[in-house]
């Protein structure tokens, strides 16, 4: 057995499954060795080989119970949960506009939303790939024309890209990191949804639509 | 009444005062008004947001107008300050690295949560310090089972700017530390409807 693998098996085992509720006491040093009844040697545990077991497999004796994982959805349910899980983003691009390095506000946005390609990906059942994906965003956000981000900029992607607009303070930041992420969730579910996968992705046609849907996002989050 | 979460493990250095401010934070920066009530003896987060105001320190009675309030507990089980804490919270975050000392020390944590978080409540592990290419990094997916409880997807790493942020706060942090930590906050958030905004 390799030495890691030791190591984990030891560490599994020293985690007992059932252990009992601790006795309220003044602080005392625990003694070296467990003093509760010694543990029956298990005769060849069984190898722990799935990556994700299933949570919870302990029987939980009182209280809070875990909620189950929501079922697949079904299609129609489908298009609600992956405008959710735009919104859940918009929270998170909306946080991350507040950096004022413009570096870091580069790497942050992109992360969000190549995070939010990557849960639409998994929700639609669409084979993702991390390269496709930076690559479909970095044509999406170079293709913006420069009137829809004048007002707004993030620093040095813009840049680095031909034809991008000039440099604009951050205050209005915030707003087009939550339009952009608005704009990349719908471009992308409308795309998964009439049945595209990332390898077919038109970055001519999303383009046009892009930018609309950028206007529209700044349009709802300027006030907020 | 806001979401309360109450950050905790019997033992300490697992992380609990970082993430329970870095935590507060991210869910600000979210756009989730949070506060935090810190309710170790040993202060440490008071004295961390006194440095960085980062985020509204609650009243000790909990009192104020916000929509999360993170409550940080002592390092002890036996404290009546932590089973307070539980016994008003609707989330319990038990904070582990995976070092089997604090693994330990967070299993025999889940039977107190499981005492005193009233009943609806969820509970959760949080790993943290968590060391990628590491054997133990390698472990911590089969040891939620065993602790007892489900674990938070996300995991938090063991990075250098979490050291800095006592003194620099927010941004002290790049933008993976951030990232992570507003993945965490939005799981979190995701366990329990938050309550309506007030107004």
């Amino acid at each position: 057995m390799k030495k890691s693998d030791k190591l984990l098996a030891k560490l599994n085992q020293s985690l007992a499954p059932e252990k009992e509720a601790p006795t309220p006491t003044v602080s005392s040093p625990s003694p070296k060795r467990n003093p509760r009844k010694p543990r029956p040697k298990k005769p060849a545990a069984p190898p722990k080989t799935t990556r994700r077991k299933p949570a919870a497999t302990a029987p939980a004796p009182a209280l809070s119970p875990i909620p189950e994982p929501p079922p697949a959805a079904s299609p129609p349910d489908r298009a609600a949960q992956a405008r959710d899980l735009v919104n859940q983003h918009l929270g998170l691009s909306l946080g991350a506009g507040m950096i004022p390095m413009p570096i870091v506000d580069v790497v942050a946005i992109s992360g969000i939303q190549l995070k939010l390609i990557t849960e639409l990906s998994r929700l639609y059942d669409v084979p993702f790939t991390r390269h496709r994906a930076q690559a479909i965003l970095l044509s999406l956000f170079a293709g913006v024309g420069s009137f829809s981000l004048a007002t707004g900029v993030f620093g040095s992607l813009l840049k680095t890209l031909p034809g991008a607009g000039s440099l604009l303070g951050a205050a209005t930041l915030p707003v087009t990191a939550t339009a952009l992420t608005y704009a990349v969730g719908h471009v992308f579910i409308e795309h998964f949804e009439t049945g595209g996968t990332l390898l077919d992705f038109d970055t001519t046609t999303a383009k046009r639509k892009f930018e609309g849907l950028v206007a529209e996002g700044r349009e709802k989050w300027q006030n907020r | 009444m806001p979401l309360t979460i109450t950050i905790c493990n019997g033992k300490g250095g697992a992380g609990k005062t970082t993430l329970s401010v870095l935590l507060a934070t991210a869910f600000n920066h979210a756009g989730h008004a949070a506060a935090l009530l810190d309710r170790d003896p040993q202060a440490t987060a008071s004295r961390w947001l006194n440095e960085t105001g980062d985020v509204p320190v609650a009243p000790a009675d909990g009192s104020g107008d916000h929509r999360l309030l993170i409550i940080d507990t002592p390092p002890r089980l036996d404290s009546h300050l932590l089973h307070d804490a539980l016994s008003q919270s609707h989330i319990a975050i038990i904070v582990t690295s995976p070092s089997p000392a604090d693994l330990w020390s967070s299993q025999d944590t889940v039977a107190t949560v499981r005492q005193h978080l009233p009943a609806g409540g969820h509970a959760r592990l949080l790993f943290n310090q968590v060391q990628a290419r590491t054997v133990l990094a390698r472990g911590v997916d089969n040891l939620a089972a065993r602790i007892g409880l489900p674990a938070l997807k996300t995991r938090i790493g063991r990075r250098q700017t979490f050291q800095h942020a006592p003194l620099l706060g927010w941004s002290a942090l790049d933008a993976v530390s951030r990232e992570e930590l507003l993945q965490a906050a939005l799981e979190i958030a995701s366990l329990a409807p938050p309550p309506p905004a007030s107004s």
